[in-house]
C-alpha cells in the first residue's frame, strides 16, 4: 500500500460530515492547500464560509506533494521569460515570493508545527548534456534579482557537472501546515466538512451544492479541488500526470537541508531531507509520466528506489506515495473567475502547486472581497493565449482523441473474468460495452462500466495505487468505483457480475 | 478524387449505422467508433470541397457537398450533446443518420447515373 510521509506525520483531523441544507456566502470544496488558505482569508474578512472536503483535510494532492516552497518554477523561469516575456516572468517570481512570505508569517503568527524551515534551492546536472539549462537559469536569476551561486559540488552525495544554489527557500510538512492553519481559521464565520463529498452542482444565481446528507446554497464557489470538477474548457488547458515519491531511512550519512532538482530530463527527480523528532528521511521523487497511460505502474518505484540505493546508504524505505498534477499549456497557472458566473477555480499548478494554492488564495480574498490585485490579470482563469499554448494544446488534445480510440470495439485487455488475476484489474468487453473488472483479494469480482463519468474515455488499471485512472482528463476512481480525484463527480457506473463472461 | 471522398464517406456510414443502434437503444455510443466515423466524415467532406472548388467538370457536386456539410453539423451537435452527458435527442441522431444516407444515395446515383 502506498502511503505520504506527511500525511502519517501531520495531526489527525476530526471535523464533522455535513448534514442539513445551509446558506453561507462562499462554498469552498475541496480542503488542500488552496480551499483551506482560502477559507482562512474569507472568514477574516467576515465572510460566512463552508469548507467541503470529500476526504479529510490535506488529503488530496497537498499531503502527497514533496512540502518544498521556492520563488522559481518547476518549468524553470527562463521558460517562462521565453514563453511570455520578462515582465511575467519577473511578476511570477515576485508573487511566487510574496506566497512563501505569507506562508512563513502565518506559520509564526499561528505557531503551526510543521517544520517550516528556509532552506538553500539547488539545481544540477549530472552530465555536462545539461549544463546549458544551468546557465539559463543563473542568468534569469540574475535578471530578477535572485543570487545564484554555481557550485562544484553537493551537500548530498551525487557526482555533478554544474550546479547552482539559491538560498533562502523554504520547506515543511505541507499536510500539518493545512490541519495546523484549518485549526486557526476564524470558527465564527467559516464551518469544515470532512468527508462530504459534492457530487452536483446547480449552477444558477445562487449556487446549490449537493452531498449526499445536505445542501449548500451560495453565491460564490471555490473549486479548490485541483482540477476544476465537471465540464470546463479549461481542461484541454492542463495536462495530468503522475509523479511518484519515496522516503528513506539511512544506516548512515547525512541528511543536508535542501531543495534538489536535477536537470536531467527522462526520470526528472528531485530530493530533499526531512528531519524532525520522529525521525529522519531521505525523500526522491520523480518518473512522472501521463495519468492512465503507462503499464506497471510499480516500476517507477522500483526505479526511484534503485536510484536512492545507488546515492545513499539506504536502510529501508518506510514510505511511498504517488501523485497527480496538471501542467497547464501556456506555462502558468489559471485561477480566477470561470466561464461560470460565481464559480471560482485554481488549477494547472504543475508540481509548484503549494506555493500557487497560497497564491491563489491571495488573489480570491481580493475578487471575492471586490477589490483590485495585483496579479490576478496574470494568472486569469479565462485568459485566451492561444500561440503561447498552441504547441503543448495541438499536442496534449491529440494525445485525448488517441485515448478516445481505445474504445473501439473488439479493443480489450481481456476476453473473460478469469484472466482478471487477484489484485489485478483489466478492461474487459462485455455487451458491446467496456467493463472495468477488479478481482479483489479475496477473489470478489467487482465490475464497472469502464467509461469514466467525467468525459467518456476508457479508464486504465493503475496496479501500483489500485485504482482506475483516466487518461483523458485525469480522473481516478477507487478499484470498487468510487472518485479518488480529477474532475470527474460521479462514481464509475457499477454492473452486475452476473455475465456470461465469467465462464 | 470523388470516389475516395464517395469510400470515406461510406465507411463513415457503415460506422454511423452501427452507432445508431447505441442511440436507440439509449446507450452510449463507443467514442472511438464516434471519433473514427467523424474523421472518415470530415475528410470525404474535405476532399469533395477541393473537388468543387478545382474541378474543370459540369457536375461539381456541390449539391452533394451541402447535404453532408448539413448531416456533419448534426454530427457535431450530437457529438458535443453526448460528450457532455446530455441527453441525445433521439430525433437528432435519427435524422443526422437519414442526412448521411441521402447524401450518399444522391452522390451515388449522380457518379453513376
Ligand atoms: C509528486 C508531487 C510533488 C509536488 N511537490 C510540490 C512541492 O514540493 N512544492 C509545490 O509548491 N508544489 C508541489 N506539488 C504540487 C502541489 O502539491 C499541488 O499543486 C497542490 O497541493 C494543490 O493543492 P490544492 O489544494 O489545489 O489541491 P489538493 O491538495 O489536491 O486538494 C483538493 C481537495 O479537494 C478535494 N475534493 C476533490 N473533489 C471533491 C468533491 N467533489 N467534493 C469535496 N471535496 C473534493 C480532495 O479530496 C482534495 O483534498 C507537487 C505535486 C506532485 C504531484
Amino acid at each position: 500500500m502506498t502511503r505520504s510521509l506527511w500525511k502519517a506525520k501531520a495531526q489527525k483531523t476530526n471535523y464533522p460530515a455535513l448534514k442539513n441544507n445551509i446558506t453561507v456566502d462562499v462554498a469552498i470544496v475541496g480542503g488542500g492547500i488552496t480551499g483551506i488558505t482560502s477559507a482562512y482569508f474569507l472568514a477574516k474578512e467576515g465572510k460566512k464560509v463552508a469548507v467541503l472536503e470529500s476526504h479529510e483535510l490535506a488529503g488530496g494532492t497537498t499531503g502527497d506533494s514533496t512540502g518544498n516552497l521556492y520563488k522559481m518554477v518547476d518549468k524553470r523561469l527562463h521558460h517562462i521569460q521565453s514563453k511570455w516575456d520578462e515582465k511575467t516572468a519577473r511578476a511570477v517570481a515576485e508573487s511566487r515570493a510574496a506566497a512563501v512570505d505569507l506562508i512563513e508569517n502565518l506559520v509564526k503568527e499561528h505557531e503551526i508545527k510543521c517544520d517550516f524551515k528556509r532552506v538553500p534551492w539547488y539545481l544540477f546536472s549530472e552530465t555536462n548534456k545539461k549544463d546549458e539549462t544551468i546557465e539559463k537559469e543563473i542568468i534569469t536569476a540574475k535578471d530578477y534579482g535572485i543570487k545564484a551561486d554555481t557550485l562544484q559540488e553537493l551537500p548530498i552525495p551525487v557526482q555533478v557537472s554544474s550546479a547552482i544554489k539559491v538560498e533562502g527557500q523554504a520547506q515543511f510538512n505541507p499536510a500539518a501546515f493545512v490541519r495546523g492553519l484549518a485549526e486557526k481559521i476564524d470558527s465564527e464565520n467559516c464551518h469544515i466538512y470532512e468527508h462530504t463529498n459534492v457530487h452536483h452542482i446547480e449552477k444558477g444565481e445562487d449556487h446549490v451544492l449537493s452531498t449526499q446528507h445536505g445542501t449548500v446554497t451560495a453565491k460564490k464557489v471555490i473549486l479548490a479541488t485541483h482540477s476544476p470538477k465537471g465540464i470546463y474548457p479549461v481542461q484541454t488547458a492542463i495536462y495530468p500526470h503522475r509523479e511518484y515519491a519515496i522516503a528513506a531511512k539511512l544506516n548512515s550519512g547525512d541528511y543536508p537541508d535542501g531543495i534538489y532538482w536535477d536537470t536531467e530530463a527522462t526520470f526528472h527527480t528531485s530530493m530533499r531531507t526531512f528531519k524532525n523528532h520522529t525521525g529522519n528521511y531521505v525523500l526522491v521523487l520523480g518518473g512522472h509520466h501521463k495519468v492512465g497511460q503507462e503499464d506497471n505502474y510499480e516500476r517507477f518505484f522500483e526505479k526511484l528506489e534503485q536510484h536512492a540505493r545507488k546515492l545513499f546508504d539506504v536502510a529501508e524505505i518506510e514510505y511511498k506515495w504517488s501523485a497527480q498534477h496538471y501542467k497547464p499549456a501556456d506555462g502558468l497557472p489559471y485561477i480566477g473567475e470561470s466561464s461560470d458566473d460565481g464559480i471560482y477555480f485554481a488549477t494547472g499548478f504543475s508540481t509548484d502547486g503549494l506555493t500557487y494554492g497560497v497564491l491563489s488564495a491571495m488573489i480570491f480574498k481580493d475578487l471575492l472581497s471586490g477589490r483590485e490585485n495585483e496579479w490576478a490579470e496574470l494568472y486569469k482563469a479565462k485568459r485566451f493565449t492561444p500561440i503561447k499554448s498552441a504547441k503543448n494544446y495541438i499536442k496534449e488534445n491529440i494525445n485525448v482523441a488517441k485515448q478516445y480510440l481505445k474504445d473501439l470495439p473488439g479493443k480489450a485487455e481481456a476476453e473473460r473474468f478469469y484472466e482478471v488475476g487477484i489484485g489485478e484489474g483489466k478492461v474487459v468487453e462485455v455487451d458491446d460495452e467496456k467493463w472495468a473488472v477488479y478481482k479483489d483479494e479475496t477473489g470478489q469480482v467487482h465490475c464497472h462500466s469502464a467509461v469514466c463519468t467525467h468525459m467518456d474515455c476508457i479508464v486504465d488499471w493503475n496496479d501500483a495505487e489500485k485504482s482506475w485512472d483516466c487518461p483523458c482528463h485525469g480522473s481516478r476512481f477507487e478499484a470498487t468505483g468510487d472518485v479518488i480525484e480529477g474532475p470527474a463527480f460521479s462514481p464509475l457506473d457499477k454492473r452486475d457480475v452476473k455475465s456470461r463472461k465469467d465462464s | 478524387m470523388v470516389l475516395t471522398a464517395i469510400i470515406l464517406i461510406s465507411l463513415a456510414v457503415i460506422l454511423g449505422l452501427y452507432m445508431i443502434k447505441f442511440v436507440l437503444q439509449k446507450k452510449n455510443p463507443p467514442k472511438g467508433v464516434a471519433i473514427v466515423h467523424g474523421t472518415l466524415a470530415a475528410l470525404g467532406i474535405l476532399i469533395l470541397l477541393i473537388y468543387a472548388l478545382t474541378t474543370s467538370e459540369h457536375h461539381k457536386h456541390w449539391d452533394s457537398f451541402a447535404i453532408f456539410f448539413t448531416a456533419a453539423i448534426g454530427g457535431i451537435y450530437l457529438f458535443s450533446k453526448d460528450i457532455r452527458h446530455k441527453n441525445i435527442p433521439v430525433w437528432v441522431a435519427v435524422v443526422h443518420g437519414a442526412i448521411g444516407l441521402t447524401g450518399l444515395g444522391w452522390i451515388l446515383y449522380h457518379v453513376t447515373g
